[in-house]
């Protein structure tokens, strides 16, 4: 049984169809990477897979059940999702914010305990963010918001992680650290990751399945390396693709 | 001990020290000895009257309504996502102000006013909670045009009454928007719904943590977005209601009490709400004292004394937290 699946999932935006008719398995293990050009529909599609907005048609099973038929608290604690921006009107601590990651696993009146903050502490230390614990977030850069979301989603613990692009904002080093932090969550036993990416090379490099939302509504999915070739790269993104040969395999960028 | 247990027994203490300053304070000064007598039953008499039927009440009314509003808007801020946002925002009370200001116009008695004032703010919250939600669209800068714009509406209704009012009576409709205790002298309703609030919101804290998060974030982790909308739109205008009922639409202590425990550190719902409730009651406790005897036996209305007190304090908290 798939970690989380589609069954003849459709889903339309605004009187367009963005996908229809698409069956997917993303099973354990596995690391997948949703491309696509702007408004192609890839956050309406992750939403969907989070089971934060009901499918136009079809359904989307998590663990074999309809995702919409779990309860809210249980559906948290198997998946997490990080949203492509944030929000911060109000400011709280580091500490804080990631904290909130256990809300799913805590009673209703229960408080965050020690196991809590040390799974929150552990997660900021993975993100280079555990000096800045008792900063407040309004104090910290987009990069380093960013990786204070992050810390939140590892806090959570979810099996089912869905990212809409997670490298927003993050230098160089931080994007292939996020990235190797992910493929190694991926190998722990029923985890698996589903992102947003816009950076192809990237994507080939630490995710092992596709699913490219082309602009009319097509969709093709699988694994990522055979998906992947100028011509199809062209047609996504709508732009002139050249492809080196690299010794670790296919380096693509726009003519 | 904490810095968050350390600002919360502050606050614990600070309300009772405020109810003392209150009673103690007026045109007959009276020790605290005194003050014990009557409280214990020693003692029967005028300073028995004049505490018991005239302080107390009043004292109690100004913390209700000092909680009520505080409370009320530290729900709207999270609510609206807004840190402009006070319990008037949305025209609750400037719907209690038209009822209010035409029971006063036609020389109605408190009773008509208090019953107008409250059913003016329940026919606002629900003519805004419908229109900002046609056809299931509902999103947070709806819901705040809705308000502010039916809030205007009734400003001009109120601009409209006040001209036509004959000139004996507008003083009392002056005091009235602005905020004024002298006529509350039942405070038991307003400690109820002060109780009844915090005792139904308290359970929404943490949800309210992810919330300020961002209404998203709330719902990957597990809350139900709509029923926690719900309840804090109806909590925070009942609230609302019941404060401007008690005493007029008293400005600036829901808008800052708030503000003032972010600046003091506490950003955690489940201990900012409680500690808004401590601190807008004492707070109010404080105004009004000085509104009725700073300029004895002139009384000031205590809304204008919440805004003299409260600006200066605000602007140095303020500034001493951007040098931080």
């Amino acid at each position: 049984m798939s970690l989380l699946a589609t069954r003849h999932l459709g889903i339309s935006l605004g009187g367009r169809s963005l996908c229809h008719d698409l069956s997917v398995a993303f099973d354990a293990g596995e690391r997948w990477a949703i491309l696509g050009a702007n408004g192609s529909g890839k956050t309406t599609l992750l939403h969907t897979l989070a089971g934060l907005r009901p499918p136009d048609a079809g359904q989307v099973l998590l663990d074999g059940r309809d995702i919409g038929a779990l309860t809210r608290r249980h559906l948290a604690q198997r998946r997490g999702v990080l949203f492509q921006d944030s929000e911060t009107p109000f400011t709280s601590s580091v500490r804080d914010a990631v904290l909130s990651g256990r809300h799913p696993h805590l009673s209703p009146w229960q408080w965050e305990g020690a196991d809590d903050v040390q799974r929150a502490e552990q997660a900021l230390a993975e993100v280079d963010m555990l000096h800045y614990a008792d900063r407040l977030l309004t104090s910290l850069s987009g990069g380093e918001r960013r990786r204070v979301e992050f810390a939140a989603l590892l806090t959570q613990d979810a099996p089912v992680c869905l990212l809409d692009e997670p490298l927003n904002h993050l230098d160089l080093h931080h994007q292939v650290k996020i990235l190797d932090l992910l493929r190694r969550r991926s190998l722990r036993p029923g985890h698996v990751n589903i992102m947003v990416l816009h950076d192809v090379n990237l994507a080939l490099r630490y995710c092992d399945h596709g699913l490219l939302l082309f602009d009319d509504g097509a969709c093709r999915h699988g694994s990522l390396a055979s998906l992947l070739d100028v011509a199809t790269l062209e047609r996504l993104y709508g732009c002139r693709f050249r492809q080196l040969a690299d010794t670790d395999g296919k380096v693509f960028f726009p003519a | 001990m904490t810095r968050h247990l350390r600002l919360t027994l502050c606050l614990l203490i600070l309300a009772p020290v405020c109810l003392l300053f209150a009673l103690r304070t007026g045109s007959v000064p009276l020790d605290t000895a005194t003050l014990w007598r009557v409280l214990s039953g020693q003692e029967h008499g005028l300073n028995a009257t004049l505490i018991l039927d005239l302080r107390m009440p009043r004292a109690l009314s100004a913390f209700a309504v000092g909680g009520l509003l505080a409370l009320a808007g530290a729900l709207l801020q999270v609510l609206l996502r807004n840190p402009l946002a006070d319990p008037y925002i949305l025209g609750v009370s400037g719907g209690a102000a038209v009822g209010a200001l035409s029971s006063l116009l036609l020389g109605l008695g408190s009773a008509w006013v208090s019953g107008s004032a409250f059913a003016g703010s329940l026919i606002t919250m629900l003519l805004v909670f419908g229109l900002s939600q046609t056809r299931g669209v509902w999103t947070q800068t709806r819901l705040l045009l809705t308000g502010v714009v039916v809030a205007t509406g009734w400003g001009a209704i109120i601009s409209v009454l006040l001209v036509f009012a004959p000139t004996d009576r507008v003083q009392g409709m002056l005091f009235w928007l602005m905020g004024d205790l002298s006529q509350a002298t039942h405070p038991g309703a307003g400690l109820v719904v002060l109780a009844g609030g915090v005792l139904l919101m308290l359970p929404l804290g943490r949800a309210l943590n992810l919330y300020a998060r961002g209404e998203q974030v709330a719902a990957a982790l597990g809350e139900n977005v709509t029923f926690i909308r719900r309840s804090v739109y109806v909590g925070a205008s009942l609230l609302t209601a019941t404060a401007v009922t008690l005493a007029g639409s008293v400005g600036f202590v829901g808008l800052i009490v708030p503000h003032l425990l972010r600046l003091l550190g506490e950003t955690d719902y489940r201990r900012l709400l409680p500690n808004a409730v401590l601190l807008g009651g004492s707070f109010m406790l404080l105004a009004d004292t000085l509104a009725r005897s700073a300029l004895a036996p002139l009384q000031l209305p205590v809304g204008t004394v919440t805004a003299l007190l409260g600006t200066p304090v605000f602007l140095y908290l303020l500034t001493r937290a951007a040098r931080a």
